[in-house]
């Protein structure tokens, strides 16, 4: 019995020996590993889908430039098939004025209104402009409707905006 | 008639009673009763133990206070105290403070904070049936932190539309509380002295975050992450309040024999 009780007493220290070997590095891996991992430029963007009136998504048959008021820099540049679009909020205004051209005659404007967070993230990761949108407008060239789906506009890449488009430049 | 009704069951119920008395001139065979091995076993490990209560120590970390010579942007230091039962579980509270007052050189963003910290929690003695003060051992933590902090950031640059936000942040307030797993051991080096170490794996439980940031260092835990490592070495001294009044093992053995002879 004495025999058979050492036996197992040494059993149980062996098994709590190998549990801790393979725990302890399991646990010391994740820990090195959940750090965040940093966003390349820390640019946060305005993330917009196209869909058809059936909410089924689309690519656009025209090739699109898109630019902003208030700026010279060429957003989107002659981009054909586009199924959404991806575009950077101003740190300080309050309104951006966003064009979509089509052609040289045909283009909607969207007025998006938002406020600006700036956020710490870490030493590592540095600063990052985070935005709420609160209201959204655009024009009805071939736009149908704009709908805010997220008004968190953050590095996360879901879908903020959904642009319906009639039946005029969709494939 | 009456009478006899009673005097037979009472005749017979007394003849047990005559049969369980010891008759004179014949004396029953008493066994002495010899300890065996095992009973001696189990008696010394009984004493062994020892009592309930056997003692408390203070002990302090110093590794939180060279943690910079080891790459960290922080220190800390901590003490603490463990009351030793049975040699065998060791139910500990400690306390400490931490401060971070860190200029990052890459992106020249300055964080700074200093709080205190709070842990309860057990450590458990893996050698507790060795007759010894040096021993292994694993636990868990409680902890909780309240703190603030700021943070001050050179302008941040809009890419496109080329405005300069400032930015600075003072007395963000947060708290945050976790849990820590531990694995440790700790040597005797003179009568009421002992050293040792103990590595601790820590996670968070809950934690505020306010609108523009996350805190970056937490006092006692280290970097916000969802779960890190520590490290602390302790000095630890054991308080004069109560000495264990232990006995050796052949004093054991002596007593035990003492008390089957009589």
């Amino acid at each position: 019995m004495k025999f058979f009780c050492s036996k197992t007493r040494n059993a149980g220290r062996s098994i709590l020996g190998i549990l801790l070997v393979i725990i302890l590095p399991g646990l010391l891996y994740s820990s090195c590993n959940n750090g965040n991992d940093c966003v390349v430029d820390n640019v946060s963007y305005a993330r917009f889908n196209f869909y058809n009136k059936d909410n089924t998504s689309i690519k656009l048959s025209a090739t699109i430039t898109v630019t902003a008021a208030g700026t010279d820099s060429v957003l989107v540049n002659k981009e054909s098939g586009a199924k959404g679009l991806a575009l950077p909020v101003s740190y300080k205004g309050r309104v951006d004025t966003f064009v979509i051209k089509y052609t040289d005659l045909m283009r909607d404007t969207i007025f998006m209104t938002h406020t600006n967070i700036p956020y710490f993230i870490s030493m590592d990761c540095g600063m990052a402009m985070y935005h709420l949108v609160e209201d959204v407008k655009c024009t009805h060239y071939a736009i149908d409707s704009v709908k805010l789906v997220n008004p968190k506009i953050n590095f996360d890449p879901n879908e903020n905006f959904k642009i319906y488009y009639s039946t005029l430049i969709s494939e | 008639m009456r009478i006899s009704k009673y005097i037979i069951p009472l005749l017979f119920l007394s003849s047990f009673l005559i049969a369980a008395l010891p008759i004179r001139g014949q004396e029953r065979k008493i066994t002495k009763y010899v300890p065996g091995k095992d009973d001696i076993e189990k008696e010394k490990e009984k004493i062994d133990l020892g009592p309930l209560f056997q003692g408390v120590s203070a002990y302090a970390d110093v590794f939180g206070l060279v943690g910079k010579a080891f790459g960290n942007n922080y220190t800390s230091t901590e003490f603490g105290f463990e009351v030793n039962l049975k040699n065998r579980f060791f139910p500990v509270i400690e306390t400490g403070y931490g401060k971070c007052n860190y200029t990052d050189d890459d992106n020249n963003i300055h964080y700074k904070t200093s709080s205190t910290y709070f842990r309860v929690g057990m450590n458990y003695n893996f050698f507790y049936k060795k007759r010894q003060t040096s021993y292994v051992y694993g636990g868990f933590r409680y902890a909780y932190s309240p703190f603030k902090y700021d943070v001050d950031s050179p302008d941040l640059v809009d890419p496109v539309w080329k405005d300069k936000i400032p930015f600075a942040l003072h007395d963000v307030k947060g708290n945050m509380s976790w849990g820590e797993l531990v694995v440790g051991l700790q040597a005797k080096i003179t009568s009421i002295l002992h050293m040792g170490w103990s590595l601790r794996y820590k996670t968070r439980l809950s934690s505020t975050e306010s609108l523009n940031s996350n805190p970056w260092y937490v006092p006692g835990y280290g970097n916000y992450k969802k779960s890190t490592f520590g490290v602390t070495y302790d000095i630890v001294i054991d308080l004069p309040f109560w000495k264990a009044n232990k006995k050796s093992i052949s004093q054991v053995v002596e007593d035990v024999k003492k008390e089957t002879n009589k």
